[in-house]
């Protein structure tokens, strides 16, 4: 009896504690529309300011969806593992109302299966006033599956993080050299870094770095060797297919082997790229525009200067034959990026589309660009300038909450469209170099294709994670082994995959495009 | 003799023995060394790459802005719940079902077994596991992470096999006294097994104080974060917390050198989510060897 009685009082405080601790109560019904939206939690919200659901911004929001009958709950998922989680938030039919996410094929898998919310019907010009008005035809049509308007695209236009090369403005002056405008002076200036030494650090010096992490020497390299222009069904072709691949990795291995190029392409954490170029002895680089601002990577251009105060860095994009048009960055200059979809369930599409049609209102963009007007940016000859307080209460939303555009826009037509004034105290360094990496000048994309990609879902990983292993090998190998290194890593990962990537994207390509 | 003796049993083999030894901890210890070495370092040093095993620049700046953080004492405080909480629900569990299973005369003993045992080698997938804590309404909870995987079957294996190795006389001693099994259970074989239990608690409480990916998947409540997930953040976005988010306004003036990079705040919050379980490990070690073997060898 005893026993029975200890049995049910351990089961009934077990019962008891869970009951207490399980949350979700459901609130007090009500008439409003509770709306979802997914964000990415990057852990970027000072805590001060509350955290990624409860903030200013989810506070604004809710303040000016309020009119529209909404309320917005936000439901956060942590950034990096986004790919593995919202398939399963998906699956289990518990993904937020609205969700966003790079995996184009995930969404349009899901909307093939009759998964997603086709606004197309629902959109007119009083629903979707802000919708229609931002987007242009052609980005509408970037977002549709069979003509279904399942996706509303991310257009990445203006943030200037594309990939150039930055080279040592002090090394250029010492020897009487101009900034490099093709490929040819560029070489002949690794040459001269080498041989005269302008910052006199002996053995020590790296005339030219790329990283192993980021592979730039198809987006920006191979721009030097492309022999026709980026456009068509060739854009469909992973990189390392393509016939002038050869000739670019051709390229880093001479300059591997004569010197110009460290060997910071092995080095596996990026740890020995950033001491380098602190301690002064990088004579060029080759990386995404901000990274020696950025404070994400540790400022490094500051602490180089205070290693050598005398340095100076100077934009360039050499990769070009002479007198030839810009193609650097061909394979990063995609205009549409995140999608941004809604999966069907028991919330009305109406109000769906009425929180999508906000986000995309002047207000929305605005608010999360640059804040409050007069707290965290103010007009300034016509022109928004960040205050003090944006760093503290804006910097960390667009990252983390997304929205339907990042390009800014204002419904106050005096009002001109701001330029980059990030990195103090290098802004005009950076504005010098923001036109040459930004997306919006790089008129080539990848071609769209919204159909289901079963190739590119099981080759893709493996065979990248394995061409980007061979890169090391071909870029570092001896120059007589070069075209047995490199005919070998292709043939691997043609044979692993590639090919039938190749044939998936081609075909699809004739099939969406016509030819 | 006796120096004959001692030399004997450092000689040879031993020696190699113990270089080996010193060797494997070192390669154990010194990235250990060198993250807590980079935890303390001006950036400065951390940058030019000349922080090895001992802090240059010595500073606790990184300390400074993990500590200030008021989401980091909250993920601290609630993985201790949960990890104090789910050690004791283990615990139990672990213990009502293994205690059953030692004995022999159990009906449908190997049945019950073999339908636990297949769950090391199988599970119910990531989505079905997802839609049953969530029809469970445990989302967003603790017990979204504790009770899915409270019974963990190699430990419930391991307090099986100790408790059937302690001699039956001595239940039966008491048992004839009229104690029913669960009196035989907490007033005989318990006591007899601190050192497994001891064990269990290492093995259950490192478990939950690791807890990662279903924190990932059933939390969506920032304030429920655990701990290794605010690591997994800090880790893994380069740009989390040095963008000027952690930081107070002092700390980003413009023209001031950066107090905190990726790297020291990084190994700062290595050190703050590891130290506990290394500080603890000390105190439990010989039980924990005792424990493990004891529970592992007898059959």
């Amino acid at each position: 009896m005893k026993r029975r009685v200890l049995i049910l009082a351990l089961a009934a405080l077990l019962a008891v504690a869970m009951g207490a601790s399980a949350t979700g109560t459901r609130e007090a019904a009500s008439t409003v529309t509770t709306v979802t939206q997914l964000c990415w939690d990057r852990g970027q919200v000072p805590s001060a300011e509350g955290d990624i659901t409860k903030n200013w911004y989810t506070d604004f929001v809710n303040q000016k969806v309020a009119a529209l009958g909404l309320k917005v709950e936000f439901k956060p998922v942590q950034r990096n593992k986004e790919a593995e989680i919202l398939p399963t938030l998906l699956a289990a039919g518990n993904a937020p109302d609205i969700c966003y996410s790079y995996d184009k094929n995930l969404i349009v898998q899901f909307a093939l299966d009759g998964g997603l919310v086709d606004f197309g019907p629902l959109m007119d010009q009083k629903s979707a006033r802000n919708l229609l008005g931002y987007y242009r035809s052609e980005d509408l049509k970037a977002g549709q599956v069979n003509g279904g308007q399942f996706m509303f695209r991310y257009m990445n236009t203006n943030d200037g993080t594309l990939s150039l090369t930055w080279i040592r403005q002090d090394w250029l002056d010492s020897l009487g050299l101009a900034v490099p405008t093709d490929l040819d002076s560029f070489t002949a200036m690794l040459r001269a870094f080498k041989t005269k030494d302008p910052g006199g650090k002996g053995a020590k010096t790296v005339p030219w770095a790329v990283k192993k992490s980021t592979n730039y020497w198809d987006n920006n390299v191979m721009p030097a060797f492309v022999k026709d222009k980026p456009v068509g069904e060739k854009m469909a072709v992973p990189s390392p297919l393509w016939p002038e691949a050869k000739d670019a990795l051709r390229y880093m291995n001479q300059c591997y082997n004569e010197g110009l190029l460290g060997d910071l392409i092995l080095d596996k954490d990026d740890t020995l790229f950033k001491q380098k170029f602190v301690l002064g002895e990088m004579g060029a680089l080759t990386d995404v525009a901000h990274w020696p601002f950025h404070s994400a990577y540790g400022e490094l251009y500051k602490n180089l200067q205070k290693n050598v105060p005398q340095a100076k860095i100077v934009p360039a994009t050499p990769f070009r034959k002479a007198s030839e048009e810009n193609w650097v960055a061909l394979f990063r200059s995609e205009i549409y990026t995140m999608s941004f979809f809604s999966p069907k369930n028991k919330t009305p599409e109406a109000a769906k589309l009425a929180y999508m049609d906000w986000l995309a209102s002047p207000e929305c963009v605005n608010a999360v660009l640059y804040g409050v007007e007069g707290r965290d940016f103010e007009i300034k000859d016509n022109m928004p300038v960040k205050l003090e307080s944006w760093n503290k209460k804006v910097s960390w939303l667009q990252p983390q909450y997304g929205n339907v555009s990042m390009r800014a826009f204002w419904d106050r037509p005096e009002i001109k469209l701001p330029t980059e004034m990030d990195f103090p105290p290098y802004q005009q360094l950076w504005l010098s170099a923001n036109p040459m990496a930004r997306r919006g000048d790089h008129p080539w994309a990848r071609p769209e294709i919204n159909a289901p990609t079963p190739m590119a879902v099981k080759y893709t990983a493996q065979i990248t994670s394995e061409w980007n292993n061979a890169l090391p090998k071909i870029v570092t190998a001896a120059p007589g082994k070069f075209n047995a290194v490199f005919d070998a890593a292709v043939a691997e990962y043609r044979r692993n995959g590639g090919d039938a990537v190749e044939k998936e994207a081609r075909e699809l390509y004739r099939k969406i495009y016509g030819k | 003799m006796r120096t004959a003796g001692r030399s004997r049993a450092v000689g040879g083999p031993q020696v190699l023995i113990r270089c080996l030894l010193i060797l494997s901890s070192a390669v154990f210890l010194f990235p250990f060394l060198h993250t807590v070495a980079q935890s303390f370092s001006d950036p400065r040093f951390i940058l030019s790459g000349s922080v090895f095993f001992l802090p240059r620049g010595p500073t606790l700046d990184a300390y400074r802005a993990l500590l200030k953080d008021l989401s980091m004492l909250r993920s601290l405080a609630f993985t201790v719940e949960l990890t104090v909480l789910g050690v004791a629900v283990s615990l139990v569990l672990s213990t009502l079902a293994a205690f059953p299973l030692s004995k022999p005369g159990l009906k449908g003993r190997n049945l019950l077994l073999g339908a636990i045992v297949f769950t090391m080698y199988f599970s119910g997938g990531l989505i079905p596991t997802y839609i049953l804590v969530k029809r469970l309404g445990f989302l967003d909870s603790l017990w979204a992470l504790i009770l899915p995987g409270a019974v963990n079957t190699f430990n419930m294996v391991v307090m099986m096999t100790y408790f059937r190795g302690i001699p039956k006389e001595l239940e039966e001693a008491v048992e004839v006294e009229g104690a029913r099994p669960f009196l035989v259970l907490l007033r005989v074989v318990l006591p007899l097994s601190t050192a497994t239990l001891a064990t269990m608690v290492i093995f259950y409480g490192v478990g939950y104080w690791n807890t990662f990916f279903s924190g990932l998947l059933y939390i969506q409540d920032p304030k429920k974060y655990t701990l290794q997930v605010r690591l997994y953040q800090t880790l893994d976005s380069v740009d989390t917390m040095i963008n000027g988010q952690l930081l107070g306004a002092s700390d980003r003036e413009v023209g001031s050198s950066a107090k905190l990079v990726a790297e020291n705040l990084k190994s700062a919050m290595v050190v703050l989510t590891t130290a506990p379980i290394i500080v603890l490990y000390p105190f439990m070690q010989r039980y924990f060897v005792k424990g493990a073997t004891v529970g592992a060898l007898k059959g």
